[in-house]
């Protein structure tokens, strides 16, 4: 029973090695994942825009707001540079009206105004005038010496002249304060070159792109209509003059839906929300400026993307990249769960007994706490590295090769630190854990040389000496010295020998005593210092542990012969009782109830009788006082013999007798008629106890070295006390004692004298069923004939 | 009409045993310790002695070796010590038996009727040479098979055929052991492995018929676990 349970706790090596792999598994999962969230968020998108629609990503809204302004830009693009349609450069500019972002042309300076051409043509020249611009000082003073400096660094790059005719230089020269203007002059000149050239470039790029084409605009997802309101100047991808037109242009179509619309007011942007797809475009399209300060804005999507352009890529790939990546986030929470739930169940499983209860304990686990949590975390720097290396080579979150390379080494730190942590358990449940410390170990040692300070302390001066004495002998007495340190030395091999066999007596004397042989005495003969003070004590222990024993044997067999002497002196009394209880039966006595009562008288006297010899028989027997003519007798005989013995009283008790018997002879060693002592108490028992009309079953086996003989029978009474407690003494089955016959002592005989003739007597008692066991070891061949 | 001294310090008991004694027709003496049987056996002709052990004055196991100088009487000890060690001491200084207390009654006049037989009757047998042919016999059990008649003391027991055979067989190898498969074996005259108990009750039945105390045999001893014989008391 006891086997059942601890194997309950056992956990095969198979099954730990399962949960291993689960966690390598989980690991490799959990990589993958994080992985597959890092490349998601690696820049695109954030890990909040998980589960929303396209529509309420950042990157849907960037190119939303890049396509529509990008699309502006072409028109005024187209505005600045065309008239009527037809490239047109000879408009004039006026560059500190440009560089404000005013357009009037009705205000120009002539001075500072110039053709577009000329503007556009200067930009190889800008680089030069900056970079003389950049290297003016603000704290310069800015008196005429410095402007004066400044007209003969610029002198000949102001190539192009305004339309008045007059240089910027000239211009400023005749202004209040020259240098200021002039250094702005000439900032605001480079600004609007290069900005226009800029310009121009990406409007020749976008004429070549539609040239041969209607000036149309190519389809697209995005719709818009923005428009400012103060210049009433306004574009438009959708066939409409003002912003309602658009509205209703939008609402007709059954494919396009409003992603935006509301207007601004200087700097305040309102959302009419009724026409707004989602919070995200409302707070990406007010701080958009396309226009300027007052501007209306209407945009609007065709539903699905169909048209080929950025925003539908962006659209299959959030299709697809978004299901991936929240399914990797559930798998990964679910390894990340899964890989606690087994770690802890690891450091639960590990460290107990296996089957052949052994200490699931490995070499790790013998090497100090210290030295292991050192190996562990030198392991862990060497994948720290091998991991930034990784990192220095790619990006945070690798795909493809390096994500299995990553994976493989997560796995690796993963088991160095199960592997400690593990240890750690085990460590716990074997309690060495603060045991098996290097710490521990130097306090242990340190604690030892102090106890032991005086034998340490002088076999550490005397060993110092020795070696002390070797060295000045080779050292100065030259051959002669050598011959005299081969002698000390030989010398100390006799005494170190000496003191060993010393030894090696004392601890045969030590095992000896502890196998049994208390008398066994160390020669003290020929012992020196250690070993004969050893030997010494080795022997009075022997002398103490010999009087103990003697003592108790003694007690008990006094007790037994009190016993016995009580038990004698109980007889005389009771041979008297015994027989006038005869004599009154024999006699003719009148009243009715007179020999009931003898009756009563006669009973309980015999019983007396027997319950008195069974105690003499049990302290007898339980003090080992008992001598046991041991002979190789046949169990099968005997249990024939003794089954003929009590035939008729299993008859009268109305009893059947089932032998089973094994065919050849069952030798064993024992005392025959002890035995039979055994077996008659044995019979008794079934004879009074089991239940009438039922089977006897006497059966017998021979295996493995051992003769075995069981007797099984149904009790006439439910059993409540167990097996084992029916063999104490004065218990019996039934509860109602003295109810029957019987001391009660009949199974401790039994049991005592079969344990003393060597072999095993067991009782099971399960409800009405009652099965004894007398089970001896087979002697000799075993089972040679007669 | 056989006189028989009894000696117990229990006066309950002697008297009882004078009753059991008087009522089968012995004439009975009573002594409390061993001077006064020593006493009464001067001045009477005793057949036969019942003594206790353990007594004041002089002890039982003295008394029997003072008057064992002297007579050859049977002796049964009547003691309360039933250890083996006990009754072998009885038995070595000159006691015929032994009975242990608290004793049955029945039993103790069927050991005295026996030890006076022999006393007696078989006195004279054992006396004259056994030549006799086809005569068997060990102490007081005797077996004639020219007349197939089997005796213990003297008195004629009844047995079956088979209980005969056997008993005849054993007497006839006495002093030897035999298991049950030989027995069976020379009477059966069948060589089967028996696995049945036909041997064992037949030799309790034998028991029960020719031994006083069944469980104590005097005559046909088991030998547990190894077999039976027939106790060679002639030796």
């Amino acid at each position: 029973m006891k086997n059942s349970r601890q194997k309950k706790r056992n956990y095969s090596m198979g099954l730990k090695a399962v949960m291993v792999c689960l966690q390598a598994l989980c690991v490799v999962i959990i990589v993958v994942c994080v992985t597959t969230l890092g490349y998601w968020t690696d820049g695109t998108y954030q890990l909040s825009e998980l589960g929303k629609s396209f529509e309420e990503t950042s990157v849907f809204l960037d190119d939303v707001e890049r396509t529509v302004r990008s699309k502006i830009n072409c028109r005024r693009n187209e505005a600045l540079f065309e008239k009527d349609g037809v490239e047109d450069l000879d408009k004039k500019i006026d560059i500190r009206q440009y560089v404000s972002g005013i357009t009037d042309s009705a205000n120009q300076n002539e001075n500072t105004t110039y053709l577009l051409r000329d503007l556009i043509n200067f930009y190889p020249k800008t680089g030069q005038l900056q970079a003389v611009v950049d290297q003016l000082d603000s704290s310069d003073d800015p008196g005429d010496a410095s402007f004066e400096n400044l007209v003969s660094r610029t002198q000949g790059l102001e190539t192009i002249l305004p339309v008045s005719g007059s240089s910027l230089a000239d211009t400023a020269r005749v202004s209040g304060s020259p240098y200021t203007k002039l250094s702005e002059y000439y900032s605001s000149l480079c600004q609007t070159s290069s900005d226009l050239y800029a310009r121009y470039q990406s409007y020749r790029a976008e004429a070549e792109n539609l040239h041969g084409e209607a000036h149309q605009e190519a389809p697209g997802n995005i719709w818009y209509f923005v428009e400012n309101t103060t210049a009433k100047t306004s574009y438009s991808n959708l066939n409409a003059k003002n912003c309602s037109e658009a509205r209703s242009i939008i609402e007709k179509d059954e494919e396009k839906q409003f992603l935006f619309e509301g207007s601004r007011t200087m700097n305040i942007m309102v959302a009419d929300t009724e026409r707004c797809m989602n919070t995200a475009a409302i707070s990406k399209f007010i701080d958009t400026v396309f226009l300027g300060a007052n501007e209306r804005v209407l945009i609007a999507v065709t539903s699905g993307y169909p048209v080929g352009d950025s925003v539908h890529e962006d659209y299959v790939a959030y299709q697809t990249r978004e299901p991936i990546t929240i399914g990797s986030m559930v798998l990964g929470t679910f390894a990340v769960l899964l890989l606690i739930v087994l770690f802890v169940l690891s450091l639960l499983v590990t460290g107990r007994p296996d089957r052949e209860f052994l200490l699931d304990e490995n070499w790790f686990d013998r090497i100090p706490l210290e030295i292991a949590a050192g190996i562990a975390l030198v392991a862990a720097i060497v994948f720290y590295y091998l991991l930034n290396g990784l990192n220095r080579r790619s990006t945070l979150f690798p795909a493809g090769h390096d994500r299995r390379y990553l994976a493989a080494l997560c796995v690796g730190e993963y088991l160095i630190f199960l592997s400690l942590f593990s240890s750690i358990a085990r460590r716990r449940k074997h309690r060495t854990l603060a045991v098996n410390t290097v710490l521990y170990t130097l306090v242990r040692v340190s604690r030892q040389v102090i106890t032991a300070k005086v034998t340490s302390r002088r076999l550490f001066v005397v060993y110092t000496l020795f070696i002390l004495a070797n060295f000045l002998f080779l050292r100065f007495f030259g051959a002669a010295g050598i011959v005299i340190v081969i002698v000390m030395d030989l010398a100390l091999l006799l005494y170190l020998m000496r003191d060993q066999i010393g030894k090696l007596s004392v601890r045969q004397g030590l095992r000896e005593i502890s196998k049994g042989r208390l008398d066994y005495k160390i020669d003290e003969h020929g012992l020196t210092g250690d070993s004969l003070e050893m030997a010494k004590a080795v022997n009075e222990m022997g002398d103490g542990l010999q009087k103990a024993v003697d003592s108790m044997v003694k007690n008990e067999r006094l007790k037994a012969e009190l016993i016995t002497n009580v038990s004698h002196d109980l007889k005389t009394p009771l041979t008297s009782v015994i027989n006038y209880v005869d004599l009154l039966k024999r006699l003719d006595l009148q009243d009715i109830h007179a020999k009931e009562y003898i009756e009563v008288l006669d009973h309980k006297s015999q019983r007396l009788k027997s319950l008195i010899n069974d105690l003499i028989d049990a302290s007898k027997i339980s003090s080992g006082n008992v001598k046991l003519d041991m002979a190789e007798i046949d169990l099968r005989s005997m249990l024939l013999m003794a089954e003929g013995e009590f035939e008729e009283r299993f008859e009268d008790a109305g009893l059947t007798v089932k032998l089973d018997l094994v065919k050849a002879p069952a030798r064993i060693m024992a005392d025959g008629s002890q035995l039979y002592r055994v077996l008659d108490n044995l019979f008794s028992n079934i004879a009074k106890y089991a239940k009438k009309g039922t089977e006897v079953k006497i059966s017998m086996a021979v295996s493995d070295g051992f003769v075995n003989a069981s007797f099984a029978n149904v009790s006439g009474q439910y059993l409540e006390k167990s097996g084992d407690e029916l063999l104490e003494r004065f218990v019996r089955g039934d509860k109602a004692r003295g109810s029957s016959e019987g001391s009660g002592l009949g199974l401790s005989i039994a049991k005592n004298l079969t344990e003393l003739m060597g072999g095993k007597f067991e009782v099971k008692a399960e409800g009405y069923e009652y099965t004894a066991w007398v089970t001896f070891p087979a002697a000799g061949a075993g089972t040679d004939k007669v | 009409m056989y006189n028989i001294l009894v000696c117990d310090d229990e006066k309950e008991i002697t008297d009882a045993i004078e009753i059991y004694l008087e009522q089968e027709g012995y004439r009975v003496f009573k002594a409390y310790n061993g001077k006064e049987v020593l006493k009464v056996m001067q001045q009477e002709t005793i057949h036969l002695l019942i003594v206790d052990l353990m007594m004041p004055e002089l002890d039982g196991i003295h008394t029997i070796m003072q008057i064992r100088k002297t007579s050859s009487l049977p002796i049964i000890v009547l003691s309360a010590k039933s250890q083996d060690a006990d009754k072998i001491l009885g038995l070595n200084v000159g006691a015929d038996d032994y009975v242990t207390k608290p004793f049955n009654p029945l039993e103790l006049v069927a050991r005295v009727k026996s030890q006076l037989r022999r006393y007696t009757a078989l006195g004279n047998i054992t006396e004259d040479p056994e030549e006799e042919e086809g005569v068997y016999h060990s102490g007081g059990l005797r077996i004639d098979d020219n007349k197939k008649e089997c005796t213990v003391d003297g008195e004629l027991i009844r047995l079956t055929r088979i209980e005969y055979k056997v008993l005849l067989f054993l007497l006839q190898h006495k002093g030897k052991v035999f298991s049950i498969e030989q027995i069976y074996q020379n009477i059966w005259k069948e060589d089967a492995y028996l696995a049945d108990n036909t041997v064992t009750v037949h030799i309790r039945h034998i028991r029960e018929k020719i031994e006083i105390d069944p469980k104590n045999p005097r005559y046909l001893k088991v030998v547990w676990g190894i077999g039976y014989k027939v106790e060679d008391l002639d030796a």
